[in-house]
């Protein structure tokens, strides 16, 4: 039987040593580099409201799943997930209990009334950031400045009002008004490459997404690095593009996610009514990921193509 | 007696077109940003209901069955321009946030409905009773829908504060979303109150 | 009869039927309306040109021009209709000029579909009054010369350039210092 080396055989098998648990903790430990960024330039507020977000998220998933009679999963570290990632969408000055409603529409709207992890289609840390934005625009367009903490701008929205850019390396490292997670891109570039290193992320969906962007903001004669490095963009493309859940499974299949969400981004922030458009461009596609799926079904070896 | 009784609390909970029969989600849905339009609303369509549900139920025995759609139509449609003119010329305020919305009537399911399956096959007694329960039922449902949409996103109740002037409030619930979430929140409601009354009565 | 002549006769019996109710409910209810879009016309003229009882119209180069007099007879300024790109759609708003001062006298919203609580919040007097008194010649940018809305930046912005670029039409017709 030596020479059969491709042999299905009964169980058992080996476990690859992956569980949800293994995969959504290095998420989390990913997210801590720009969890301090934003802790480093905007203060202790960042981190009370990074707390809040994941102990409201990790409660509502509890209550549900108590009153519905599930068993409760919050040990799988996905709602951990989901509320740092809420929190890194935020912007720090945000009142705390707007922080907890939104944490409560991300796991209840977004993930649990449709059944949990693995059945939402869309990505509950946005669906919570979006709601937010939506009901309270006046709070959560409201950005402090890193280190002296008064209220400005943020980069895209000066650009969008103003016609002003700013400075490459300040947004690099991320001194720069913004939500709490998303102005440091150096600091998501580390816990992205990192994900990526450990296989949980597929280079393909960040790759072509800030591809699309850079070069479609080219074409239309905009600054392409300041358009990569400003707002969430980054953020999106590592760590919120890139959830398994809700994103297409075929390679293909993310390449074209990654690009069509790089679309909608650029005609977001240069033709619509809001200066940022990561979070409804990754929205819009996680609504696009089932007809993905299945347009990029790979044909078994062997296969005749029909019509 | 007993049966119009009976055909007028039909609309009301039973068979509430809104919450139970899930019709006329357009006006439900769109008309709700206060308590207000909804009552204003409610009674349009009431009115609407209840004058083509008597005539209809009056010429249930003339109409051809081929021609009872178009027949339905015209009636209502008629009745439907007749509100939108009067309403036009004697509440403007009114028709100023409604006015889009009342030639929508036309195609309410909750009136065709309520023609086809019901009107059209009974006396004009009962036609009328149950008319008036479906429009009352419609009324509560799509005022208590635009109260609560008020109070969390314009701080009111019939346009009087009743929080204080500084309460946030939460603009999605004046935007089409906020329609749809707190639909499906009084949805839930309701079944969690219908069906601990069905496991009551089981139990006896 | 036969069944066809008979859902013929029957669905025009219903039609003739509506078409008198309809024309009969339309001759009660029209000159209400009418009356109406006249009051609502003159309350904003009114509210626009403040100190004005009755208004002359003119139309000139295709825009039409309400005069407003005074109880003497003296002219008192000049409302004109104006639109405005918003958030929501376009804003239509009724203007007050004074040619002989080279000043807006007022400004009211007619019609809108801003987002309400934000955009919406346009049509209240502490956005509208801002604008009595100010000069023709202003820039009418957000943020500098006119306050905008916390929140809310597409709206007030639509307002000023709406208002902006019918100016610069009605400013040649009725140029400031001159006469109307």
């Amino acid at each position: 039987m030596g020479e059969y080396k491709f042999l299905t055989t009964s169980s058992p098998h080996i476990h690859s040593g992956e569980s949800v648990q293994r995969i959504m903790f290095s998420v989390a430990g990913a997210l801590l580099l720009p969890t301090i960024a934003g802790v480093y330039f905007f203060g202790i507020r960042a981190l009370i409201l990074v707390l809040t977000t994941t102990l409201a998220a990790v409660a509502t998933e509890a209550i549900f799943q108590v009153l519905r009679g599930k068993p409760v999963t919050i040990w799988d570290g996905s709602a951990i997930v989901t509320g740092i990632l809420l929190a890194l969408n935020l912007p720090p000055g945000l009142p705390l209990w707007m922080a907890v409603v939104g944490s409560v529409v991300a796991i209840g709207l977004g993930k649990m009334i449709y059944g949990g992890l693995g059945m939402n289609p869309f990505n509950p840390a946005l669906v919570g950031r979006v709601f937010l934005t939506v009901t309270f625009p006046v709070q959560m367009t409201t950005w402090i400045n890193p280190v002296d903490g008064t209220t400005g701008a943020t980069p895209l929205a000066l650009m969008k009002m103003q016609g002003i850019s700013t400075d490459y390396v300040r947004l690099f490292i991320g001194n720069v008004g913004g939500s709490i997670g998303e102005t440091s891109a150096l600091a998501i570039i580390l816990g992205g490459l990192y994900l990526i290193y450990r296989g949980y992320v597929d280079w393909r969906i960040p790759a072509s997404y800030l591809g699309t962007v850079a070069v479609l903001s080219f074409i239309l004669g905009k600054d392409p690095i300041f358009h990569l490095l400003a707002g969430g963009l980054m953020l999106g493309a590592f760590f919120m593009a890139t959830d398994m859940v809700t994103t297409p499974v075929t390679k293909l299949g993310r390449i074209i996610f990654g690009i069509g969400a790089g679309i909608f981004v650029v005609l977001i922030r240069l033709y619509g009514g809001y200066p940022e458009g990561v979070s409804f461009s990754i929205l819009l596609m996680n609504a696009f990921t089932p007809i993905i799926n299945r347009l990029t079904i790979p044909r078994i070896y062997g296969e005749v193509k029909t019509r | 007696m007993y049966q119009l009784v009976k055909d007028f609390f039909n609309g009301l909970w039973n068979e509430n077109p809104t919450f139970r029969m899930i019709i006329g989600m357009c006006p439900t849905l769109a008309v709700t940003t206060a308590a207000m339009n909804g009552i204003a609303m409610g009674l349009a369509t009431t009115f609407v209901l209840m004058f083509s549900s008597l005539l209809i139920s009056l010429l249930r025995n003339f109409i051809p069955a081929k021609v009872r759609i178009p027949c339905y139509i015209i009636v209502i449609a008629t009745f439907v321009t007749v509100v939108d003119l009067f309403m036009a010329g004697y509440f403007p305020a009114m028709y100023k946030i409604l006015g889009l919305y009342i030639p929508l009537i036309v195609v309410n399911c909750i009136i065709m409905a309520r023609a086809e399956a019901f009107a059209s096959k009974v006396t004009p007694l009962r036609a009328i009773a149950d008319a008036l329960g479906m429009g009352i039922g419609f009324t509560w449902a799509i005022t208590l829908i635009g109260a609560v949409r008020e109070l969390m996103g314009s701080g009111t109740l019939f346009g009087y504060h009743v929080l204080s002037e500084n309460a946030t409030h939460w603009v999605i619930m004046l935007l089409p979303p906020g329609a749809f979430l707190t639909m499906g929140i009084l949805l839930g409601i309701m079944n969690v109150i219908t069906r601990k009354n069905v496991r009551d009565t089981q139990c006896h | 009869m036969n069944q066809y002549a008979r859902m013929i006769v029957v669905l025009l019996i219903f039609s003739v039927l509506s078409g008198a109710v309809l024309g009969f409910s339309y001759e009660i209810a029209n000159p209400k309306i009418q009356e109406q879009a006249k009051k609502d016309l003159e309350a904003s003229i009114k509210n626009v040109l403040p100190g004005i009882t009755k208004y002359e119209q003119v139309e000139k180069e295709g825009i039409t021009f309400y005069i407003g007099l005074d109880d003497q007879g003296n002219k008192k300024g000049i409302a004109f209709k104006a639109t405005g790109q918003g958030f929501g759609g376009p804003i239509e708003m009724m203007v007050g000029y004074d040619p002989k001062e080279g000043k807006l006298t007022g400004l009211q919203i007619l019609s809108m579909s801003e987002t309400p609580g934000l955009g919406a919040r346009i049509k209240e007097p502490a956005f509208t009054e801002q604008f009595k008194g100010k000069s023709v010649n202003d820039p009418f940018i957000p943020k500098k010369d006119v306050q905008v809305i916390t929140g809310a930046t597409i709206s007030p912005a639509g307002v000023a350039s709406g208002i902006k670029s019918a100016l610069e039409k009605v400013t040649k017709i009725y140029p400031v210092g001159g006469d109307y």
